[in-house]
């Protein structure tokens, strides 16, 4: 079975993707809590965790992800840049990558491009949409994106 | 505001955090009926948009104000040839601009908030043509202000709104009727409001410039001193301030009074057949975007709209003539009716 159907999404009413089908939904494990995900791409899956059948149904769950395979948004990985502001926030990493996340909905969505390919989001794109979940939850006081090495901090710049 | 940088294998991570006392400058913006209160750090943005500082013009549809705070930072690059990328899940719509710059609309809350370059901040071309326009766009339903996809002229105060299939050519005929009397107060969408007070419909454009596909030059010599150019979705088109090139009155409001479905056909002539309120509802309604769940409001609002807008009197113009004959059949008809 392949992990995601590449044929391009084109709704003339859906400009946006909104209703972008997403048939695959799982509830799954995430830092002892379950969060309930809703994907067209199977592979997004894999870095979570499976949740115990009978926990999954006595539960509901405390955050929901939905995470699209954008086969139309072409291009790589670029740096991440998060936006900040009240109980929102928003991950660009060009248009391989474009996400926000509402705190205060408890809700992930996230669009990652045709050329992102299961390595690397594990290895880039996954990272940061857990360090928002865990800001988001309440479980870290900073977004704790788990990069490896330095944490340069500080600079205030203003225009 | 806040910037923290984490060093990865990948790239820099920069994470720019929003407060209210971060962005001290603040301005009132009136933009097709929506009522703006922007909330930024940088003087050159606010000069930008300017054009738009609320000069009340007409009462607003709703009393609630879009917020948009737009943080500006020496630290985000510009990308030049960066395409706009939008995209929208439930409640939320993302537009970035490079790898950089991105901005997040909240239909729900009514919130705009986004991060853009100096360069940008300075570029009033981007605000007015693009991304106002799309915030319009974008937000306009949540606070009563719906996007018609039409041209709208206005004669002596009465709006004569032009619907049509894209490629239909609303907007060479726009500029034909332009060039006949008729002022023009948009070529491409409308944002229709009611005005509550004295219960009528308001249809307002953006002054932005008019789109016209290459062809148009067959039947606009004005137009030969320019180049086409990719225009924001893509297509070729020429861009042009109707106002400049083709010396056009530009109006901002009217209120609707004709409604008019152009279709091109084969055979030559131009037949103006009535078009039934059913019929004419049925096209904006099939032509709407598709608006997510969390926004009931917004569509029945839009539907409402759309119901009054229908309830005006509707033709279909059937034209196998230029738009200057289409154009003078119509000012015909309109003295006519």
């Amino acid at each position: 079975m392949p992990f995601h159907d590449h044929t391009p999404y084109n709704h003339p009413l859906d400009v946006l993707r909104r209703f972008m089908p997403s048939p695959l939904k799982a509830l799954v494990e995430f830092e002892k809590d379950l969060i309930l995900v809703e994907t067209n791409d199977l592979s997004f899956l894999l870095p979570l965790g499976r949740s115990d059948s009978q926990s999954s149904t006595a539960a509901s769950p405390a955050f929901h992800w939905k995470l699209l395979r954008d086969a139309d948004a072409s291009g790589k990985l670029a740096e991440a840049a998060v936006l900040m502001a009240g109980t929102l926030l928003v991950v660009n990493m060009g248009p391989a990558c474009l996400a926000g996340v509402d705190m205060e909905r408890k809700e992930l969505l996230a669009f990652i491009g045709g050329e992102v390919d299961p390595q690397e989001y594990q290895k880039f794109v996954f990272p940061v949409l857990r360090g928002l979940t865990q800001f988001a939850m309440g479980k870290e006081s900073t977004i704790g994106i788990p990069f490896p090495n330095e944490l340069l901090c500080g600079n205030t710049r203003n225009a | 505001m806040l910037q923290i940088r984490a060093r990865v294998n990948l790239a820099v991570t920069k994470i720019y955090k929003i407060r209210p006392d971060a962005l001290p400058l603040r301005a009132e913006l009136s933009l097709a009926g929506v009522h703006c209160l922007l909330l930024t750090n940088s003087a050159e943005l606010l000069s930008s948009v300017s054009r738009w500082f609320s000069a009340i013009r007409y009462p607003y549809p709703s009393g609630q104000p879009v917020a948009m705070e737009v943080l500006v930072d020496s630290s985000i690059s510009r990308a030049p040839s960066a395409k706009a990328h939008f995209r929208g899940l439930r409640h939320l719509v993302f537009a970035s601009f490079g790898a950089e710059e991105v901005f997040s609309f909240d239909l729900l809350r009514r919130r705009v908030i986004g991060a853009v370059s100096p360069a940008t901040a300075s570029d009033s071309s981007f605000w007015n043509t693009q991304l106002l326009p799309i915030m319009v766009g974008v937000m306009g339903t949540t606070v009563g202000v719906v996007p018609l996809h039409s041209a709208c002229l206005d004669r002596d105060g009465r709006g004569l709104l032009i619907a049509g299939l894209s490629g239909a050519g609303k907007s060479t005929l726009s500029v034909a009727l332009a060039q006949r009397g008729f002022s023009l107060v948009s070529d491409d969408w409308t944002y229709v409001s009611k005005d509550k007070e004295r219960d009528e419909l308001i249809a307002s454009g953006l002054s932005v410039p008019v789109k016209l596909l290459p062809d148009a030059s067959e039947h606009f010599s004005e137009l030969k001193a320019f180049t086409p150019k990719v225009s924001l979705n893509g297509e070729l088109a020429f861009e042009v301030d109707a106002a400049k090139v083709f010396r056009s009155h530009v109006k901002c409001i009217s209120r609707p009074h004709w409604l008019m479905f152009l279709e091109r056909d084969p055979r030559p002539g131009c037949d103006f057949i009535p078009y039934s309120t059913t019929d004419a509802r049925a096209f904006y309604e099939r032509s709407a975007e598709l608006l997510p769940e969390e926004l009931p409001e917004a569509a029945a609002n839009r539907s409402e709209i759309i119901r009054t807008v229908t309830s005006r009197k509707c033709f279909r113009v059937r034209s196998g003539e230029s738009p200057q004959k289409t154009a003078e059949a119509i000012d015909r008809f309109c003295n006519g009716a």
